[in-house]
C-alpha cells in the first residue's frame, strides 16, 4: 500500500479510529491491532512475503529470550550470529544472489573459464532491508546487554512489522521504539496535530516534489545520448530533488503517522542540501542509516580509535557497505566510495565536526561564506547522485562525459514542455523556501505559522494542500521501496 | 480526541470545498478568456493525430490551418470542432481516417491516463456535460488527476494572461527532420506481426464521436472531408478490408481523399506513418495545387486524385530513368 493511494488514505482513518476507540482499553489488544494492521499493509503489495517477516520476527524473538538465559560467551556468539546469518541470508539472497552470481561469471570468463549458471527471476521483497536491519539491531543490542529482551510477543511483532515505518524507515532502533510498545499510550492532541502537518509536507514532497520531478529526471536519464549537457545537468537537479522529497517526504508521512498513533519515531532527514560540507550531509542525510552503520559497523571495525589508516579504511568501508545496502549494482557501490573519497579530506584534516549547529541560526540568510559552501556541497552531492540513478556504471560514464563537454553550453532542451518545468521549478523553489524557514525544528512545518494569526497559518496549509491536488499525479513508487 | 477527530473534519471538508469552488473559478475564467480565433483568412482545416500533424504543412497550403495533434482521438478532435467552428469562418474540415483510428486501442487515447491527461486540460473548461461524465464513468481511477492537470495549466496560463489558445500547443503541422531507418523498418515489420489480432477489432467509442464530429459541422453548414494522409507501403494495414467496410457503412455521403499511396521516396519519410519536412513539403505543394485546380468542386474526387497521383508517379519514374 503506497501513503499516497487512495487506499491508505480509507486505510488510516478506520485503524486510527479503531486503535483510539475499540481497543484502547487493553495494551495487548492495541499492539495487536498494530500487528494485524501492519500486516494487512504489508499483504496488500505482496501476501507470501509476510512469512519472511514473521519468520524473521519468530527467529529473533526467542534467540533474545535465549541470550538471556545464556551465560556461556561462545553460546551467546553463536545465537548472534544464527540471527545475523538468517537475516543477512534472506538479504543476500532476495537482494545480491544476481549480483553476486553475474559478477562471479564475469572473472571466471576472465581468468577463461566459462561457468554455466543463470540468474534467477527473484521478487525482491518491499522494505527487506529496512526491517532486516531493524530486527538485527534488536539482536545485537540483546547481545551487547544494552536492551532487556522482550517478554510479549506481540509487541516484538508490532516492533519488527510498525506499518508507518515497515517497507522505507526511518529505521528504528530497538532501544526506542520497542519499549514504546509495552507502555499505554495516551492521545496527545498537539502531537496528533503537529503529526498531521508532517504527513501534510510529506505528500507535498512526495507528490509535488518526488513525482514531477521524477517525469523530468526519468527522461532526460532514459534519453541521455540525445540530450546536450546541459540538459543532463537538469536532469540530475531534478533527480536530486525527485530522492529527497521521495525519501524525506515518506519518512515525513512515517513519523507524522507514527504520531498520531501516540509513537515517537527519531528524525530521519535534517535538511541535508543545506549543508556546508560532506560530513555534514551526512549526519542530515537518512540518519537512521549512517547511525546505523556508525553503531554496529563502523565502531566494531575500531572506528576512528586508531590511527590516520585506520580511520580511512573504516571510513571507505562504511560508505561502500552503505552503497551497496541501497542496491545490487556497481553504481551504488562508486556512489559510496566517491561519497566516502568527498569525505576524505576532511578526515585528513580533521574537519568532519566543523559543522554540527544548523547553518545560519538566528539568522534569516545565510552569510556569503556558508552560501557558497552549501552550493559546493550541494554540487558535489549533485554530481554523485549520477551514479545512484544510472543503470549502469557504462551510463554513468557517459552520462558525466556528455556533462563534461561543450554541449553543456547549449540550451537545455527537454521533451517535458516549459511549462510544466516552470511549474515543477515554482514547486521546488517553494520547498526550499518553506524547508529553510523550519530548518532548525523536527520537520519544515513544526513550527512555521505557530506565532502568526490562525487563518493566515489556515491558509499556508490549504496552499500547500491546494498544490498536492494540482499536482497530482499517476502514484509512483517510492524509490526506496526497491531497497 | 474529539476535539480533534471535529477539528480535522471541518477543515478536510472546508479545504475540499475550498479547492471545489477555485476550479471552478479557474475553468470559469478560462471559459471566459479564451480566445479560439484563427487567421482570418483560413477556410479549412485539417484535424486529426500525428499522420496529418506531419503531412500538412499549412506554411504551403493556401487558406488552410492544420489543428493536429499527436495521439489525437475523434473525442478531443471533437471538443476542438465545437471550440473552433462557432468563432470562426470555416467552410471545410478535413477529418484524418485511417487505419490506426478504427482500431480498439484508440479507446485507450481517450480516457487512458496518458492520453487524457495530455488533451483534457486543454479542453476541460469548454466541454459538456455529457462528455465529461462519459470520461469519468470510463477511468473514474485517473479523472480526478487529469482534473488536477487541467486546473494547474489553466491556472498557470490565467496567471500569466496566455489566452492565446490556438497555437503550437494546441495544434498544428509538426516538422520532422529524420529518415527513415530501414533496418529498423525491417525489424518493426517483424515485431508487429503479433498485433494482428487487435488491428482488425473496431473502435466503436472512437468512431461515435467521429459521427458526432460530422452531425456538429453539419448543423453549422461545414463541409467534411474524410482523408488519409500518404503512409509509407510497409505501414501496417491489416484491417484495411474493415476500414473501407465501415467507410461505405456509416460514411457513404461523404468524400474520402485517400493519399495513402502517394508516391514519395522513402527518404521523405521519417517513419512508416510520418512524412519528414520534405515529405510534407512536396505532399502539401501538390495538394495546395489540387485545391486550386478545383478538387473540392468535382464530382468524382477519387478518380481525380488517382490521376493526379499517377501523373507523378509516371514524372517520377520518368525521372529515374
Amino acid at each position: 500500500m503506497l501513503f499516497n493511494s487512495l487506499d491508505f488514505a480509507i486505510f488510516l482513518p478506520i485503524v486510527f479510529l479503531l486503535y483510539w476507540f475499540v481497543s484502547n482499553k487493553n495494551l495487548k489488544l492495541q499492539n495487536l491491532l498494530i500487528v494485524i494492521a501492519s500486516y494487512t499493509f504489508y499483504g496488500w503489495w505482496d501476501w507470501r512475503f509476510l512469512s519472511l517477516i514473521m519468520f524473521s520476527t519468530i527467529i529473533d524473538f526467542f534467540i533474545g529470550r535465549s541470550l538471556l538465559t545464556e551465560g556461556n560467551v561462545s553460546k551467546r556468539k553463536l545465537l548472534l550470529w544464527t540471527s545475523i546469518t538468517v537475516n543477512l541470508g534472506f538479504l543476500g539472497f532476495f537482494k545480491y544472489y544476481n549480483f553476486f552470481l553475474d559478477n562471479f561469471i564475469t572473472a571466471f570468463s576472465f581468468l577463461g573459464t566459462e561457468i554455466n549458471a543463470s540468474s534467477l527471476n527473484i521478487i525482491l521483497p518491499v522494505g527487506i532491508s529496512f526491517y532486516t536491519f531493524q530486527t538485527l539491531s534488536y539482536t545485537i543490542d540483546v547481545y551487547r546487554k544494552k536492551l532487556e529482551p522482550t517478554k510479549d510477543l506481540i509487541a516484538f511483532s508490532a516492533f519488527v512489522s510498525f506499518f508507518p515505518q515497515l517497507v522505507a524507515g526511518p529505521i528504528e532502533r530497538a532501544t526506542n521504539l520497542l519499549p514504546q510498545f509495552y507502555k499505554k499510550r495516551k492521545f496527545e492532541y498537539n502531537k496528533a496535530v503537529d503529526g498531521l502537518r508532517q504527513i501534510l509536507w510529506g505528500l507535498f514532497k512526495k507528490i509535488v516534489i518526488a513525482d514531477n520531478c521524477a517525469q523530468i529526471a526519468n527522461d532526460v536519464f532514459n534519453n541521455s545520448t540525445e540530450y546536450p549537457g546541459s540538459a543532463l545537468v537538469l536532469g540530475v537537479i531534478f533527480f536530486t530533488f525527485q530522492i529527497y522529497g521521495d525519501f524525506s517526504g515518506y519518512s515525513d508521512i512515517a513519523i507524522g503517522t507514527s504520531r498520531l498513533f501516540g509513537f515517537n519515531l527519531k528524525q530521519n532527514f535534517a535538511f541535508p542540501y543545506f549543508s556546508r560540507d560532506i560530513a555534514e550531509f551526512w549526519r542530515r542525510w537518512h540518519i537512521s542509516l549512517s547511525t546505523w552503520f556508525r553503531d554496529y559497523l563502523y565502531i566494531p571495525l575500531g572506528g576512528s580509535r586508531g590511527g590516520t589508516w585506520m580511520k580511512v579504511k573504516n571510513t571507505f568501508i562504511i560508505f561502500i557497505v552503505s552503497g551497496f545496502w541501497h542496491g545490487a549494482n556497481w553504481t551504488f557501490i562508486i556512489w559510496g566510495a566517491l561519497n566516502a573519497l568527498y569525505f576524505l579530506p576532511l578526515l585528513l584534516l580533521n574537519k568532519n565536526r566543523t559543522n554540527t549547529n544548523t547553518v545560519a541560526e538566528g539568522k534569516y540568510l545565510p552569510s556569503f561564506k556558508e552560501l557558497l559552501q552549501i552550493a559546493v556541497t550541494f554540487c558535489l552531492t549533485v554530481l554523485a547522485w549520477v551514479f545512484f540513478r544510472a543503470e549502469n556504471v557504462s551510463h554513468a560514464m557517459s552520462y558525466l562525459s556528455t556533462i563534461f563537454s561543450n554541449s553543456i553550453f547549449d540550451f537545455p532542451k527537454i521533451n517535458a514542455s516549459k511549462l510544466y518545468v516552470t511549474q515543477v521549478f515554482i514547486m521546488i523553489i517553494f520547498l526550499i523556501a518553506i524547508e529553510w524557514n523550519g530548518r532548525t525544528s523536527k520537520h519544515a512545518l513544526q513550527n512555521i505559522g505557530l506565532s502568526w494569526n490562525k487563518y493566515y497559518r489556515l491558509f499556508l496549509y490549504f496552499s500547500i494542500t491546494f498544490f498536492i491536488f494540482m499536482f497530482l499525479g499517476k502514484e509512483q513508487q517510492f524509490i526506496y521501496f526497491q531497497f | 480526541m474529539k476535539t480533534f477527530i471535529n477539528k480535522t473534519a471541518i477543515i478536510f471538508f472546508t479545504f475540499s470545498i475550498a479547492i471545489l469552488l477555485l476550479v471552478f473559478l479557474i475553468h470559469f475564467t478560462t471559459k471566459h478568456t479564451a480566445n479560439f480565433n484563427v487567421n482570418q483568412n483560413t477556410k479549412y482545416l485539417v484535424m486529426g493525430h500525428s499522420h496529418p500533424e506531419c503531412a500538412f504543412n499549412d506554411e504551403f497550403i493556401e487558406n488552410f490551418k492544420n489543428l493536429s495533434s499527436s495521439g489525437e482521438s475523434y473525442f478531443y478532435t471533437y471538443q476542438k470542432i465545437k471550440e473552433i467552428i462557432p468563432n470562426n469562418n470555416i467552410n471545410g474540415v478535413f477529418i484524418e481516417y485511417t487505419n490506426n483510428q478504427i482500431r480498439t486501442k484508440l479507446d485507450e487515447w481517450i480516457w487512458g491516463y496518458e492520453k487524457m491527461n495530455a488533451n483534457f486540460p486543454w479542453h476541460s473548461s469548454f466541454m459538456n456535460k455529457d462528455d465529461i461524465e462519459y470520461l469519468y464513468t470510463k477511468n473514474l481511477k485517473d479523472f480526478p488527476k487529469a482534473i488536477s492537470t487541467s486546473t494547474r495549466n489553466n491556472l498557470t496560463r490565467i496567471l500569466s494572461l496566455d489566452f492565446i489558445s490556438t497555437d503550437i500547443r494546441y495544434g498544428g503541422y509538426k516538422k520532422l527532420t529524420t529518415n527513415i531507418d530501414k533496418s529498423k523498418l525491417i525489424n518493426d515489420i517483424n515485431n508487429n506481426a503479433k498485433d494482428t489480432i487487435d488491428e482488425i477489432e473496431i473502435s466503436t467509442e472512437n468512431l461515435k464521436y467521429l459521427e458526432k464530429i460530422i452531425d456538429y459541422c453539419n448543423i453549422n453548414n461545414v463541409k467534411v472531408f474524410l482523408i488519409r494522409s500518404p503512409q509509407h507501403k510497409y505501414y501496417k494495414k491489416e484491417n484495411e478490408k474493415e476500414l473501407t467496410q465501415l467507410k461505405k457503412r456509416k460514411f457513404a455521403n461523404l468524400d474520402f481523399l485517400d493519399f495513402d499511396k502517394f508516391p514519395l521516396e522513402d527518404n521523405k519519410f521519417a517513419d512508416f506513418g510520418h512524412l519528414n519536412y520534405e515529405g510534407s513539403k512536396k505532399f502539401s505543394l501538390w495538394f495546395n495545387d489540387l485545391i486550386k485546380n478545383g478538387l473540392l468542386s468535382i464530382e468524382n474526387k477519387t478518380d481525380f486524385i488517382n490521376k493526379e497521383m499517377k501523373e507523378i508517379r509516371e514524372l517520377n519514374n520518368l525521372f529515374i530513368e
